[in-house]
Parts: C-alpha cells; sequence; structure tokens
C-alpha cells in the first residue's frame, strides 16, 4: 500500500519538467499571435491612401522578465512613418484617428487564447 | 432605443465644458473636449447567434491651450463618465469604463492658435459602454 510520498515525489518532478518548458511554449504562442497582429496592423494601415507610407514602421519586440513573456508592437517611430502612428490611430486635436488599433488584437485574442488552452492540455497529461 | 439614443445618453453626460461633437469649428473657444461616439457594435451573441449585448466605443479629444488645462478638463471628463451608468429608454446598461490607450499629452503642430504661433496641446481618452437592448 503506498503512503502517497513516492506520488507526491513523481508529481513534483512532472511539475518541474513542465515548468522547465512552459515559458519556451508560450513563448512561441505569443510570437505567432504578435507576427499575426503585426501583419493585420501592417495590412489595415496599407488600405489607406494617406498613412500607408507607414506601414514599414510597424514592427514588434520581446520583453523578457524571470518567467515572464511579453511583447509589444505597433509603429516604430524610429522608423520611417512611425511618427505618424498615433496620428492614424488616435487624432489630432480637431479628430481623426481612422485606424482601429484594437481590431487586430481582438481577432486575435480567440486564436491565440486556444492555443494557450491547447497548451494547458498537454501538460496536463504530462502530469 | 436605437444605438443613436444610446449615443445621446453616452454624450449627454458631458457637462462643465465645452463640448464639440462630430466636427470642430474653425475658431474653437479653448479648451474643449471633441468627442465622436461609434453606433454600438455587436459584443456578445447567445449560442443560438442572437444579440446579447452591444458595446459603445468613444473617444474624446481634451483639447487646451498649455498641459495644465488638458489635465483640469481631463479631470472634469473623467468624474462626468467614469464608472457612470447613463439611463437610456429600452437599453439595460453597465457602466462605463476608460480604455487605457497610452498616450501622452502632444503639441498639434497642424493647428495654430488663432493670432499665436503656438499650437494647442491634446490628449485622446477612449471609453467603452456595454448594454443590452430591452426586448
Amino acid at each position: 500500500m503506498s503512503d502517497g510520498v513516492e506520488e507526491v515525489r513523481r508529481l513534483a518532478s512532472n511539475l518541474g519538467r513542465i515548468a522547465g518548458s512552459a515559458v519556451e511554449d508560450v513563448d512561441a504562442v505569443l510570437k505567432k499571435g504578435m507576427q499575426n497582429i503585426k501583419t493585420e496592423m501592417q495590412a489595415d494601415v496599407s488600405g489607406s491612401e494617406h498613412f500607408k507610407g507607414m506601414a514599414g514602421s510597424i514592427t514588434y519586440e520581446s520583453r523578457y522578465s524571470p518567467g515572464v513573456v511579453r511583447y509589444v508592437g505597433g509603429p516604430d517611430k524610429g522608423r520611417r512613418g512611425g511618427a505618424l502612428g498615433n496620428i492614424y490611430y488616435f487624432g489630432t486635436s480637431r479628430g481623426g484617428g481612422s485606424g482601429d488599433i484594437d481590431k487586430p488584437l481582438r481577432n486575435e485574442e480567440p486564436r491565440t487564447v486556444s492555443a494557450l488552452e491547447a497548451l494547458a492540455v498537454k501538460w496536463a497529461g504530462r502530469l | 432605443m436605437t444605438g443613436d439614443a444610446l449615443a445621446n445618453g453616452f454624450e449627454s453626460l458631458l457637462a462643465g465644458f465645452t463640448v464639440y461633437k462630430d466636427k470642430v469649428p474653425a475658431t474653437p473657444s479653448f479648451p474643449y473636449v471633441f468627442v465622436l461616439t461609434n453606433f454600438p457594435a455587436v459584443s456578445g451573441r447567445s449560442h443560438a447567434r442572437t444579440v446579447h449585448s452591444r458595446q459603445l466605443r468613444s473617444r474624446t479629444m481634451v483639447v487646451g491651450l498649455t498641459g495644465a488645462s488638458v489635465r483640469i478638463v481631463a479631470q472634469k471628463l473623467t468624474n462626468c463618465l467614469e464608472g457612470k451608468r447613463p439611463v437610456v429608454v429600452g437599453w439595460s446598461l453597465g457602466t462605463i469604463e476608460s480604455v487605457p490607450n497610452e498616450q501622452p499629452i502632444q503639441p498639434d503642430l497642424d493647428v495654430t492658435i488663432p493670432g499665436t504661433s503656438e499650437n494647442p496641446l491634446y490628449q485622446p481618452f477612449d471609453w467603452v459602454l456595454t448594454g443590452s437592448q430591452v426586448p
């Protein structure tokens, strides 16, 4: 008859293995999602007569901290046309702001959430 | 119980400062708030795909001659909207929430204040209001 100690040890060991690869797994999902968002943002602005020149300024970068994966994307003011980003998305004192900065994120959210749920199912199968 | 009534109910909360809706006049009175409110889009559906809820999105542009002026009007604007629940016939509404957009106060370099060579300053604020139409 088991006293449960061995099971607890195995669970702890499996949790450790999952934790070791979790950040890498999540990073891959988020990076793909961020790429999709960037592609949609570029496609949206490319359809604008006045702002299509800033399409090439839309980019993203990763920001890692211990146990945390984060991506930040949008027009880069250091790139050609990037300074127009706030006018395209937020307008000026007299209006404008025809770009919808939330749309690519809204469209991507269900795909990324599904991919993260699939990851969680995969991890659960390894416990 | 139309989307227009909902937008009007939202915009009617704006008081205590100059408000321009839809368009800013050629010679506006500073400071002012320029407001644009969308038609409420579907934000939730039942399993049968009927509309459960709609979300009204609004952008308010606070414009002033100085940063302090923008901040003072922004405070009044926030007091008018944040957490408020407008009453609109035909709608069951939640509370108004601000949406962070990380936009700073910045000069509008395309506009010159009449009689000066200075530019006005502005900051956009985004808001959402979710509700459902009463059958």
